[in-house]
């Protein structure tokens, strides 16, 4: 089990936190890409894997040339190549062609573990990871809280399931790994660190993935952008709403009964435990 | 031909999940959307489910993939794969849980076909069916449509997920189904539950928040109310600067976002940064000795006191109704 090559699918994403949108044209304004921080952890991942058994971490992202950019920055932090994978016929590519996408970069290298991230923080499909094992044919699991690697070419992992349930999956490798964000806390590279100057002088590698892909019909497409509208949960009689409560519930406030309470300490505790319970 | 609209209704041996019994109202309101029979299935994993059948009230067909017990999430997927395709429902549904995400993922690939998860709502438009997604951290909703043939696949987000049930109804009507499967790639090995203090935030049913207003001498009581509740600790980036908690548990931006039914959020001022991050939270209540605290306006109940004072009479009640 020496020298291990890992590919990290990482993401560029739109900052959702800057990102403005306008309500009457329905589009958003300005676009700040950013690498998704929920990518963060699978770079960490592969750093540790590389520690302890020697390897190679390679950062693969499908994206327009903007990208590079950002990708640059994961060679800062001690990816051992990035590379920007695009066709530049693409127009808005749901995940199942980025997926598509993806498999050309990888049919292109040796590698032995993906990983990838749950979900997005920008449109977050959570889609991405069973789409891509599919399309290589390789087993995957996704939510991945811990891994250990058992024998030569065997991976053991364990994976999260609701409310503190887990299960230990055995499995060959090459393998698609969804991690959780839990997984690991990520380091900090101090810039101009040795690790950093090292990635600086690197530069992100190109490829194409132009008439790869095997049906350019999208699985899912935009309708259109609109306003933010919480679902009105029944049980709500709006033709009995004032304005106000009108406008509340478009917002998606209404039935929430914000209460306020205070007293004696025993008092309140009684109140405390009657909210828990309800 | 009628069309179907199918949800997964999620069990384990310990009898049907929470969000399994929101699915049931989920069919029947999607049905009304869309128009078409709600109908429910599950995989036989060791539940009573005949005894739990009448209580789904609103289905009108209850389909039961028999002796499916101990699968792993890939087999569950390919046994749901093989029943889909050879029913071709209209459209097959998830609840937006780790579990259920991911099926409606494996099963959709599976089947080349469109899948759209966290839904918000499903909307009707000249005759198609769109489905309402929020994105950019809720900065605006996306209106998605399939481009693929039925069934369509969509997970429900567990916020949108509703807990109604009509009692007037009549029980579903009960088709048994055998299983058809092939071997998994990946073996489970093994399964188990984690204790309620090694719960990650993002899993946990009740989170305890810890701010700034929690003096060092309060930790103590506060994980024994984590353990009567069941509960996960984490806090304000505050708290873990102050060493209350570690850098794991912080909430917010720059930490983890919940998804837990009920936030408890003591001695904390909430601050914008610290919001976001309990923006998916289903309840909120909040301890805080200044009246002004801005967490007050998120918060369904909102306590203005001394958690000095509050937490040891509120500990004493529930180690009271435990035993
Ligand atoms: C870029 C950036 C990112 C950030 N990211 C995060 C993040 O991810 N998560 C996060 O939490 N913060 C984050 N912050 C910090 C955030 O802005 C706030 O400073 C922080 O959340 C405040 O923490 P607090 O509520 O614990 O403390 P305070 O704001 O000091 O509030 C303490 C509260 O406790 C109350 N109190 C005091 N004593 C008692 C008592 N005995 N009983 C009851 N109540 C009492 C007080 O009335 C007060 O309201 C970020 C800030 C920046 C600039
Ligand atoms: N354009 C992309 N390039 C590389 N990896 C991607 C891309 N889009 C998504 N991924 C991977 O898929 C994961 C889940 O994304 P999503 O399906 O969009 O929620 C991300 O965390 C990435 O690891």
């Amino acid at each position: 089990m020496e020298g291990l090559k890992i590919v990290v699918c990482s993401k560029t994403i739109t900052d959702p936190d800057l990102v403005t949108f306008d309500v009457v044209k329905e589009e958003f304004g300005a676009v700040y890409p950013i690498p998704d921080p929920m990518d963060e952890y699978l770079l960490e991942e592969a750093i540790r894997i590389r520690e302890k058994h020697g390897g190679e971490i390679i950062v693969l992202s499908a994206g327009p040339e903007e990208i590079e950019k950002i990708l640059e920055k994961t060679l800062r932090f001690g990816a051992d190549r990035a590379i920007r994978i695009w066709d530049d016929g693409l127009m808005d590519p749901d995940t199942w062609m980025i997926s598509q996408v993806i498999e050309k970069g990888l049919r292109g290298i040796e590698f032995d573990l993906v990983l990838c991230g749950s979900r997005s923080s920008d449109t977050g499909s959570g889609t991405f990871v069973p789409l891509l094992a599919r399309n290589l044919d390789l087993p995957c699991i996704c939510g991945v809280v811990s891994m250990e690697f058992e024998a030569k070419t065997t991976l053991v992992a364990h994976k999260k399931l609701e409310r503190g349930m887990r299960e230990e999956y055995v499995l060959a490798f090459p393998a698609v790994l969804g991690l959780d964000p839990g997984i690991n806390l990520p380091r900090y590279v101090a810039p101009y660190s040795k690790v950093y100057c090292r990635g600086m002088q690197r530069s992100v590698e190109r490829m194409t993935a132009t008439s790869f892909l095997k049906v350019l019909e999208k699985r899912v497409s935009v309708g259109r952008l609109c306003q933010r509208k919480p679902r009105v949960k029944k049980g709500i009689n709006t033709s009995a709403l004032s304005m106000q409560d009108r406008l509340r519930m478009m917002r998606g406030e209404l039935g929430d009964k914000k209460r306020r309470f205070q007293g004696e300490p025993a008092a309140v505790a009684r109140e405390i435990l009657k909210e828990i319970k309800m | 031909m009628v069309r179907e609209i199918w949800v997964y209704l999620e069990s384990d041996e310990n009898g049907f999940h929470e969000s399994a019994h929101r699915m049931v109202h989920e069919a029947r309101r999607t049905a009304e959307i869309v128009g078409g029979s709600p109908c429910g299935f599950l995989l036989e994993n060791g539940i009573e489910w005949s005894e739990n059948a009448p209580k789904l009230e609103g289905l009108e067909k209850l389909y039961v993939i028999q002796e499916a017990k101990g699968f792993s999430i890939e087999t569950r997927a390919g046994v749901i794969r093989n029943v889909v395709q050879k029913k071709m429902p209209h459209m097959v549904l998830f609840a937006g849980t780790f579990t259920g995400n991911e099926l409606g993922g494996r099963v959709a690939a599976a089947l080349d076909r469109g899948y759209i998860s966290d839904c918000t709502d499903f909307e009707m438009d000249d005759g198609l069916v769109f489905a309402r997604k929020s994105i950019y951290g809720g900065k605006a909703d996306v209106l998605l449509k399939w481009e693929t043939a039925f069934p369509l696949f969509a997970s429900i987000h567990l916020n949108s997920l509703e807990n109604i049930s009509v009692s007037s109804a009549q029980p579903p009507e009960v088709v048994l189904l055998k299983k058809d499967m092939e071997a998994p790639r990946a073996k489970l090995r093994n399964r188990w539950r984690v204790p309620p203090s090694e719960l990650d935030l993002n899993e946990a049913a009740i989170v305890i928040g810890v701010g700034k207003g929690v003096p060092f001498s309060s930790m103590s009581e506060i994980y024994r109310l984590s353990e009567v509740l069941e509960a996960a600790v984490g806090g304000t980036r505050i708290a873990v600067h102050a060493g209350l908690i570690p850098v794991e548990r912080q909430i917010g931006t720059t930490g983890k976002w919940l998804n837990s039914d009920l936030y408890i959020a003591l001695g904390i001022s909430g601050a914008p940064q610290h919001m976001m991050g309990i923006k998916d939270v289903r309840k909120i209540i909040a301890v805080n000795m200044w009246k002004g605290a801005s967490i007050f306006q998120k918060a369904d109940l909102g306590v203005v006191g001394d958690l000095r004072e509050i937490l040891p009479e509120l500990l004493v009640l529930l180690e009271k109704g435990k035993r």
